[in-house]
């Protein structure tokens, strides 16, 4: 390798030729989904421009699930004796960061489109109150990978745990169909949602996806690195304690 | 008002991921410069 090869991976260190292009990717789908979203979408009959706060609101929700699914499943892959890796429980703790953001966005999207569609920032019904339990119960789960021990403690600690919160994901989903609340139920499903509407609003989720790859690979990687600093830092006191008990 | 409302949460969700995005990015730098190569195995 050489100097300037070095120079530059350490310029950009969690970066490569795929993750380059899903940046620009990104950039590109977030310029288009600005426009569509805020000026080329039409406003709503009913919520008027309040609908554009939507197309952030659902995407990111939908996201947040999808990532605390991924956390779910890599977690059963590192519990598993025959795929067991760190590399499974770096990307159940990467994804759940990238969701946990996800569900803040979506908790302060609806908030603010609450205050214009219902006057109040927020209400305790089924689905607001059962969408907040779950960032929390994320919350717990990020604090439960920040606990000490070995690497292999906090994944199979954190993997279990993860197992368990991602069984609120159906309670979520499908509370405005179970308690009749507030919120409203399915947009999309029920066909309220059409024309450039319904196109934004998939330019939304597009654009979400990507970043929510872009993000995962970058901090997956982030925390490989520092797993890594972790062990050498161990072998760096190992080797301080011997050369002392030497002298 | 609904406009204020809007340009908050566009502002708010994008700025909100570009920040977190920057420290990531920074913190990524401060690692790779205490790691060998090798324990970056993508690069």
């Amino acid at each position: 390798m050489t100097a300037s090869t070095t120079q530059e991976t350490v310029r950009r260190p969690t970066g490569t030729p795929l993750t380059r292009a899903l940046g620009i990717a990104t950039l590109i789908g977030l310029a288009w989904f600005v426009a569509f979203g805020l000026f080329l979408s039409p406003d709503d009959v009913v919520q008027k421009k309040g609908v554009r706060i939507l197309y952030l609101h659902v995407p990111s929700a939908w996201l947040a699930y999808l990532a605390f699914i991924v956390t779910a499943i890599s977690s059963a892959a590192y519990l598993s004796k025959r795929t067991r890796s760190l590399t499974w429980d770096r990307l159940a703790g990467a994804s759940a960061e990238v969701g946990v953001l996800f569900m803040g966005i979506t908790l302060l999207t609806g908030s603010l489109w609450g205050r214009i569609s219902w006057g109040v920032y927020w209400v305790w019904d089924s689905r607001v109150t059962t969408t907040a339990f779950l960032f929390v119960t994320y919350l717990g789960y990020l604090a439960v990978r920040g606990l000490g021990g070995t690497h292999h403690q906090r994944a199979r600690r954190s993997a279990v745990v993860a197992l368990l919160s991602v069984l609120e994901i159906p309670l979520v989903h499908f509370s405005v169909e179970w308690w009749r609340p507030l919120h409203q139920q399915e947009s999309i499903a029920n066909g309220k949602l059409s024309g450039l509407m319904l196109f934004s609003l998939f330019v939304g989720v597009i654009v979400f996806t990507l970043m929510y790859v872009w993000l995962v690979l970058h901090r997956q990687r982030l925390l490989a690195m520092q797993d890594a600093l972790d062990d050498h830092g161990l072998e760096f006191a190992i080797a301080e304690r011997r050369e002392e008990a030497v002298f | 008002m609904e406009i204020r409302f809007v340009v908050i949460s566009y502002i708010a969700t994008f700025g909100g991921i570009g920040v977190l995005v920057a420290v990531m990015l920074r913190r990524a730098r401060a690692l790779a410069q205490r790691l060998p190569p090798e324990d970056r195995p993508w690069t």
